[in-house]
């Protein structure tokens, strides 16, 4: 216990039992203002909201599903508590809902303009010449890899909304950047050269993806940088364990891949900043690994009733391992006047797209 | 009573001590400032006060990304009385439930399309669909229904031929599949397929003819392409089931093959037969005496045999149509006794399926 009084009175709080005494771990500095991130969430309540949505969803057809998504993220995002003011979330199931019919009629109006053309030429020509239904059939396989892009269009999209949507001490948040570039980039280098290289340049590709999310990301008017400039020796260690890993995913089953995915994620929130505030998380791969076994099997065993469970699990889990140095009272933040709609957030929720921002 | 707020355009946070005066809420800091005044009216309720989680209140007029965090629960106990228990979020969740019925009627508005308003306009939208595309549409729905039957004879063969030329009908492919049920089909591409049960059952060739002038009267009302568009919806969904599009090819010919004409068309069929028929100069009483012996054996057979008889289940009341075509005297059969002959024998000599 001697530990806590050497610490400033902000860190005394994470240094309860559920947490870990991370005083004594090299990933805190002790001398700096630390304050941690809160989850007082409670599976029961998780549990009221996602009935409730499920018996609406039913009576009302699936259109209840927009507003019970809104008050699952307002609890979640509520019960997150930093330097004991709490997150708040302001999207409205009304916003989800006029996404969706937009969404609804753009999809017509595509599938008006490029699938009559389309099915007309098909049937026409087709059935005469086997060349031509050749090239039909190939055209129909091409057609959604040359989509495939949009789909990480839609996520960043959804991004954007649900970062615009979370306030905190009243600010709200902001993600900028272009739809087209962050898509390519995803497409292109995260997905397609991280798939040609097997996976080798994994760290690069994923730091560049997260560096161009942070270097866009603002809360209010303030925006996030990414400085790597320090951690160059920590991401050489990144490659290496990302290539002893690769080498064991077999022999290990995939669970290698953990002690690679924490050291990743260690990594990067410590390269995140805003003004003079720095971020830590403190990922440990066996934990990550237990996180997932213990969802995995709450899954399967609750035949997926389990859900709020893993929702509560996954948002505690990223609550206790995730650090805020510096002190926050210096951050002064003014509001911006730009706002995010919400038509790729839906896009990307019909297409089951959504991933997970720790809530 | 204290409570914390935040104006919303910086993230500064000021201790505040609210009262309630005149149909407002007024909060001041510790020097005495007014940092806000907010009617009553305006007031909305976003969270709840639990255990461990402040009420949040706003402002729905102006502000409105200002927030009032209440953590004391008695504070937020006597405000909640003081402002009778929050009107303003009752009013809120109706206004929720309204919007939820507005949202519910555009979505059923979105699902008219196919259902409501591409069949009502089936007729107009066929005008502009060229005649290549309603022809090829005709093959799709007719191979999946080949893989299962055989054509037996078609119009290139001379007495089917006569029958199409004598009724004026040679633009159009009349098919004869070994096909056991007492059925025949107006597809869309000007297609007839007449099954083998039905010639089978048939007693003489103006029996047939009349089926074929019934046939040929709903392709010339264009009945078979104006069903495909308007059952569009209901063949999506029933193709959605697949993956393939084989599978879907098949559901669509099933639930073509399945569905029935309207009774008016039906009418409009048997009204063009009759006048074709006359034109020729064939009675109809041939057809009357067909459905004549139709209806005694649909109603003997209808328990066990009904879907052999789906001919007469799907279109109007047989005694109706005995009516419209019954008429004193015959007339010379369309095909010569040998003809006749040799067309019956076409189905006899296969297999029938």
């Amino acid at each position: 216990m001697d530990n806590i009084n050497k610490v400033p009175v902000s860190l005394r709080g994470i240094l309860s039992k559920d947490r870990g005494d991370i005083s004594n771990s090299s990933n805190i500095n002790a001398r700096e203002i630390t304050e941690s991130l809160n989850y007082d969430g409670e599976t029961g309540d998780v549990y009221k909201i996602w009935i409730k949505n499920f018996f609406l969803n039913i009576l009302t057809l699936g259109i209840y599903q927009f507003w019970g998504k809104t008050s699952l993220r307002n609890y979640i995002v509520g019960s997150y508590e930093l330097a004991k003011h709490r997150f708040e979330y302001r999207g409205t199931g009304v916003e989800l809902f006029r996404g969706f019919v937009k969404l609804s009629a753009y999809t017509l109006l595509i599938s008006i303009i490029i699938g009559i053309p389309l099915f007309a030429l098909y049937v026409h020509f087709a059935k005469i010449t086997p060349t031509f239904s050749m090239g039909i059939k190939f055209i129909s396989y091409v057609l959604p890899v040359l989509f495939f892009p949009f789909i990480f269009a839609a996520i960043y999209k959804s991004y954007k909304y649900k970062i615009s949507r979370i306030a905190w001490k009243g600010i709200r948040g902001r993600l900028e950047g272009s739809l087209i570039k962050f898509s390519l980039m995803a497409f292109f280098l995260r997905h397609g050269l991280n798939l040609l290289t097997l996976g080798l340049l994994s760290p690069i590709l994923r730091r560049m993806e997260y560096k161009y999310i942070i270097q866009n990301l603002y809360l209010g008017n303030t925006r996030f940088t990414f400085d790597d400039s320090v951690q160059n020796r920590d991401f050489n260690s990144i490659i290496f364990t990302n290539l002893i890993t690769l080498l064991l995913t077999i022999p290990t089953l995939g669970l290698s891949r953990k002690w690679y995915h924490a050291k990743l994620l260690n990594y990067l929130s410590q390269c995140t900043r805003i003004n003079d505030i720095s971020f830590k998380t403190t990922f440990e791969w066996l934990d990550l690994f237990k996180l997932k076994t213990k969802n995995f099997f709450i899954i399967i065993f609750t035949f997926g009733l389990g859900g709020p469970i893993i929702l509560n699990n996954n948002a505690r889990f990223f609550a206790n391992n995730f650090y805020v140095i510096g002190d926050l009272n210096n951050l002064e933040l003014f509001q911006s006047k730009i706002n995010v709609g919400a038509t790729g957030e839906e896009f990307a929720d019909e297409m089951h797209l959504s991933e997970d921002l720790g809530f | 009573m204290r409570a914390t707020f935040f104006d919303g355009k910086t993230s500064s946070s000021h201790e505040v001590n609210f009262t309630i005066a005149d149909k407002s809420i007024i909060g001041r800091i510790k020097d005495g400032t007014e940092v806000f005044n907010w009617s009553l009216k305006s007031l909305k309720l976003l969270q709840i006060h639990s255990e461990n989680k402040p009420a949040i209140i706003c402002n729905t007029e102006h502000d409105t990304e200002a927030r009032i965090y209440i953590e004391d629960s008695n504070v937020y106990q006597s405000l909640s009385k003081e402002l009778n228990n929050f009107h303003s979020i009752k009013k809120d969740i109706i206004a929720g439930w309204k919007t939820l019925i507005f949202m519910g009627i555009v979505v059923l508005c979105f699902a008219l399309i196919p259902f409501w308003v591409v069949p009502t306009f089936s007729g107009e939208i066929l005008k502009i669909i060229p005649s290549f595309i309603t022809d090829d549409i005709g093959k799709n729905i007719m191979n999946p229904y080949l893989r299962k039957y055989k054509i037996v004879a078609s119009t290139n063969d001379q007495v089917i031929h006569k029958i199409a030329n004598r009724l004026n009908s040679e633009d159009i492919n009349i098919f004869v599949t070994n096909d056991k049920s007492v059925n025949a089909y107006a597809l869309p591409g000007k297609r007839i397929i007449l099954c083998c049960g039905l010639i089978s059952f048939a007693d003489s060739s103006n029996e047939i003819a009349g089926v074929i002038a019934h046939e040929v009267g709903h392709i010339r009302a264009k009945h078979p392409e104006k069903r495909f568009i308007s059952n569009l919806g209901g063949l999506l969904l029933i193709g959605g089931r697949h993956n393939d599009s084989l599978g879907f090819v098949t559901s669509v010919t099933q639930a073509f093959v399945n569905s029935a004409y309207s009774r008016k068309d039906e009418n409009t069929a048997d009204i063009y037969a009759t006048k074709t028929l006359h034109k020729v100069g064939i009675k109809t009483t041939a057809l009357a005496d067909f459905f004549k012996r139709a209806e005694k054996k649909y109603e003997k057979d209808s328990a066990s045999n009904s879907e052999l008889l789906s001919y007469f289940s799907s279109h109007p009341k047989t005694s109706e149509r005995i009516k419209l075509f019954q008429e004193e005297g015959e007339s010379k059969e369309i095909l010569s006794p040998t003809e006749w002959k040799e067309f019956k024998n076409m189905c006899k000599a296969i297999k029938l399926e």
